[in-house]
C-alpha cells in the first residue's frame, strides 16, 4: 500500500499541475475579461434605467454596430494607423532628445543643477497649453501632434534616465576608465546601457503620457486620427462614434503595453539580471 | 593556456595591441611622499588617512600591501590607479607622473566590477575595443584570455550567471586583456570561498609567471601575502604608513606544495607579528576606501 501510494504520488501531482496550468490559463483570461464584462453590464443596465436617447447615452449594442460600420468603411483602421504613427514618432523624438540631455547633465553636474528649475518650470506647463502656439508656428497636423507627444515624453525619460545613471555603481565607471575609456566611451559602454532600466521605465511612463497627449492634440490640431474622430463625432450627432473611439484607445493601450513595452524590458534589462536592481 | 602567449613568454602574440615590447623593463612604480586626507563626515574637518608613504615597486615584482583595516592600503592602490587624487605627493610609473586612470595600470576590483549588460566575452574584449581593435580582433583576444584563466566556455554568458570565483576569473582576464604595465589588485579574492580562493591564488601566480607584469596586490590576509608576494609591505594605521617590509624568498613555484606549507606558514607568522603591532591602539574609523 505504501509502495503504491508513493508510486501514484508523482502521477497525481503532475495531473494536478496540468489541471492547475489549464485552470491558470483559463483563469487568467477570466480575470482579464471579468472587470470589463462588469463595466459593460453596468453600462447596459444604466442605459435601460435612465432611458436616455442614443445621442445622449449610446447603448452597447449601437456602439458595437458602429464598430462594424467604422471597420467596413476603413475609417477605424486608417485613423488608428495615423494616430499610432504620430504617437510612435512623438515618443521616439522625445526619447531621442532626452537621453543625450541626461548624459550631458550627468557629465556636467553644475549644469544639471542650474537647469533643474527650468526643467521643472516646463514640466508644469501642460502640452495642451503649447498647442495654440504650435499651431501658429507649424499649422494643423503631424508636426504639432508629434511635438506635443515628444514634449510630454521628454520629461519622464530625462528624469528616469538620470536616476538610472545615478544607480550605476561608481566602480563600473572606474573599471572602464582603468581599461582606457575616455568620457565618450564611458558614456557609450557604461552610462547608456547601465541607465537602461531607468530609461525603459521613463519610456513606459512617457509613452503613457504621450498616448493621452495624442488624443488631446488630435482633438485640437488634426483633421484625422482617433482624437479627431472622438471630438468631431459629437458635432455630427454621432456620439456612438465618440464612444467607439474611446474604447479603441483603451484597447490599443492595453495591447501596446503588453506586446511592445513589456517586450523591450524583457529583451534588455531582465536578460542582464538588472531587473531586481531596477525595481 | 599558452595560446595567449608567444614563445618568448614575455610578450603577447597580438603585437598590434601590446603596448609594451618588453614587460620586464617596464612597469616600475614609484610612490613619492603620498598623503591622502578625507573630510570627516561629522564636522567636515580634514582627517589624515594615509601617509606620507614612499615605496618603490620594480618592474615585474609582485608586491603585497598588507595591513589592518583602515591603514589606507586600498586608498594607496586607488591613488596608484589614478582613481583618487593624493592630497600631497606623486606616483610615477616608468618616469611619467600619474594624473588619472589609464589602461597602463589595470585594476582588479574586490567586487569584480564586471559590466552586467555585457557578456563575459564582451567584458574581456572591452580593453582591446577601447584601444581601437575591431570587434573580431577584440573577441579573439578575449577568448584567448578567457582560456588563460581557465574558462573558455563562458564567453557567451552574462556575469550574473557566473559564480563568484568565475566572475573574479573573468575580471582578471578583462584586466589582463587590456595589456596593462602594472596590475593593481584590491583584495580580489576576499569575496570568494576559501577553496576557490586557493585555486585562484595558484592560477594567478601561474599567469603572472608567464606575463611577468608588475603586480601590486592589496590584502588583509597574512597567508595570502606569504603565498603570493616577492615582497610584502606591512602598513600601519592612523594615518596609514609603511611599517615594515618583508622580502619573501621562497620560490613561487614551490609555495603551493604541501612540503613547503610549513615554510609559508613561518613567513605568515612573522607577517602576522608585524601586523599585530600595526594595529591601532584605539578603534578609529577609516576612509571610504580603507581596506
Amino acid at each position: 500500500m505504501v509502495g503504491l501510494g508513493t508510486a501514484s504520488l508523482p502521477r497525481a501531482s503532475t495531473g494536478s499541475s496540468r489541471y492547475a496550468q489549464l485552470f491558470g490559463r483559463a483563469g487568467s483570461v477570466v480575470k482579464l475579461v471579468l472587470p470589463f464584462v462588469f463595466v459593460l453590464a453596468i453600462w447596459q443596465a444604466s442605459a435601460l434605467a435612465f432611458g436616455l436617447s442614443n445621442y445622449l447615452y449610446p447603448r452597447p449594442a449601437l456602439v458595437l454596430r458602429t464598430f462594424g460600420v467604422l471597420v467596413a468603411h476603413g475609417i477605424l483602421l486608417s485613423y488608428t494607423e495615423t494616430s499610432m504613427w504620430r504617437w510612435f514618432v512623438g515618443v521616439g523624438v522625445g526619447t531621442a532628445v532626452a537621453i543625450p540631455v541626461a548624459l550631458a547633465f550627468s557629465f556636467y553636474r553644475p549644469l544639471a543643477r542650474m537647469m533643474f528649475p527650468l526643467i521643472n518650470f516646463f514640466t508644469a506647463i501642460v502640452e495642451l497649453a503649447w498647442i495654440p502656439l504650435f499651431v501658429l508656428w507649424f499649422g494643423y497636423g503631424f508636426k504639432v501632434i508629434v511635438l506635443s507627444i515628444g514634449y510630454v515624453t521628454f520629461f519622464p525619460v530625462l528624469a528616469n534616465t538620470m536616476s538610472g545613471i545615478g544607480q550605476i555603481p561608481k566602480v563600473s565607471v572606474q573599471a572602464a576608465q582603468t581599461l582606457g575609456a575616455n568620457r565618450l566611451q564611458v558614456a557609450l559602454h557604461v552610462l547608456l546601457p547601465g541607465s537602461l532600466p531607468g530609461t525603459v521605465t521613463g519610456v513606459r511612463t512617457g509613452a503613457g503620457y504621450g498616448f493621452r497627449s495624442l488624443i488631446g492634440a488630435e482633438m485640437i490640431a488634426a483633421q484625422s486620427g482617433l482624437g479627431y474622430m472622438i471630438f468631431e463625432s459629437r458635432a455630427n450627432q454621432l456620439t456612438q462614434r465618440t464612444v467607439a473611439g474611446m474604447i479603441t484607445i483603451g484597447v490599443l493601450w492595453l495591447l501596446v503595453d503588453r506586446l511592445y513595452l513589456r517586450s523591450i524590458e524583457r529583451a534588455t534589462v531582465e536578460r542582464w539580471g538588472l531587473v531586481r536592481k531596477a525595481r | 593556456m599558452a595560446s595567449a602567449l608567444s614563445g618568448a613568454g614575455r610578450s603577447y602574440r597580438h603585437d598590434s595591441l601590446a603596448a609594451t615590447p618588453d614587460k620586464c623593463t617596464l612597469g616600475r612604480v614609484e610612490v613619492k611622499e603620498v598623503c591622502h586626507e578625507y573630510l570627516s563626515p561629522t564636522d567636515k574637518t580634514p582627517v589624515a588617512a594615509l601617509g606620507p608613504v614612499s615605496l618603490q615597486v620594480s618592474a615585474g615584482e609582485f608586491l603585497c600591501l598588507l595591513g589592518p583595516s583602515g591603514c589606507g592600503k586600498s586608498t594607496l592602490l586607488m591613488i596608484i590607479a589614478g582613481l583618487f587624487n593624493p592630497t600631497a605627493g606623486t606616483v610615477v610609473v616608468d618616469g611619467v607622473a600619474v594624473t588619472g586612470p589609464s589602461r597602463e595600470r589595470g585594476v582588479v576590483f574586490q567586487d569584480y566590477a564586471l559590466l552586467p549588460w555585457k557578456t563575459v566575452r564582451s567584458n574581456v574584449a572591452l580593453g582591446p575595443r577601447l584601444a581601437g581593435a575591431s570587434r573580431r580582433e577584440a573577441n579573439q583576444v578575449a577568448d584567448e584570455f578567457l582560456e588563460l584563466v581557465g574558462m573558455p566556455q563562458a564567453g557567451d554568458r552574462y556575469p550574473h550567471e557566473l559564480s563568484g570565483g568565475m566572475r573574479q576569473r573573468a575580471a582578471v582576464a578583462r584586466t589582463l586583456a587590456a595589456k596593462p604595465k602594472v596590475l593593481l589588485m584590491d583584495e580580489p579574492f576576499a569575496a570568494v570561498d576559501a577553496q576557490t580562493r586557493g585555486v585562484l591564488q595558484e592560477e594567478l601566480i601561474g599567469i603572472w609567471a608567464r606575463t611577468a607584469q608588475t603586480v601590486v596586490f592589496v590584502t588583509h590576509s597574512v597567508e595570502e601575502a606569504a603565498l603570493l608576494a616577492d615582497r610584502v609591505v606591512v602598513m600601519s594605521t592612523g594615518p596609514g604608513r609603511v611599517q615594515e617590509e618583508f622580502p619573501v624568498t621562497l620560490p613561487h613555484e614551490d609555495r603551493f606544495s604541501r612540503e613547503s606549507a610549513t615554510r609559508v606558514a613561518e613567513v605568515a607568522a612573522s607577517l602576522l607579528a608585524s601586523v599585530r603591532t600595526a594595529q591601532p591602539r584605539r578603534p578609529r574609523r577609516g576612509g571610504s576606501w580603507s581596506g
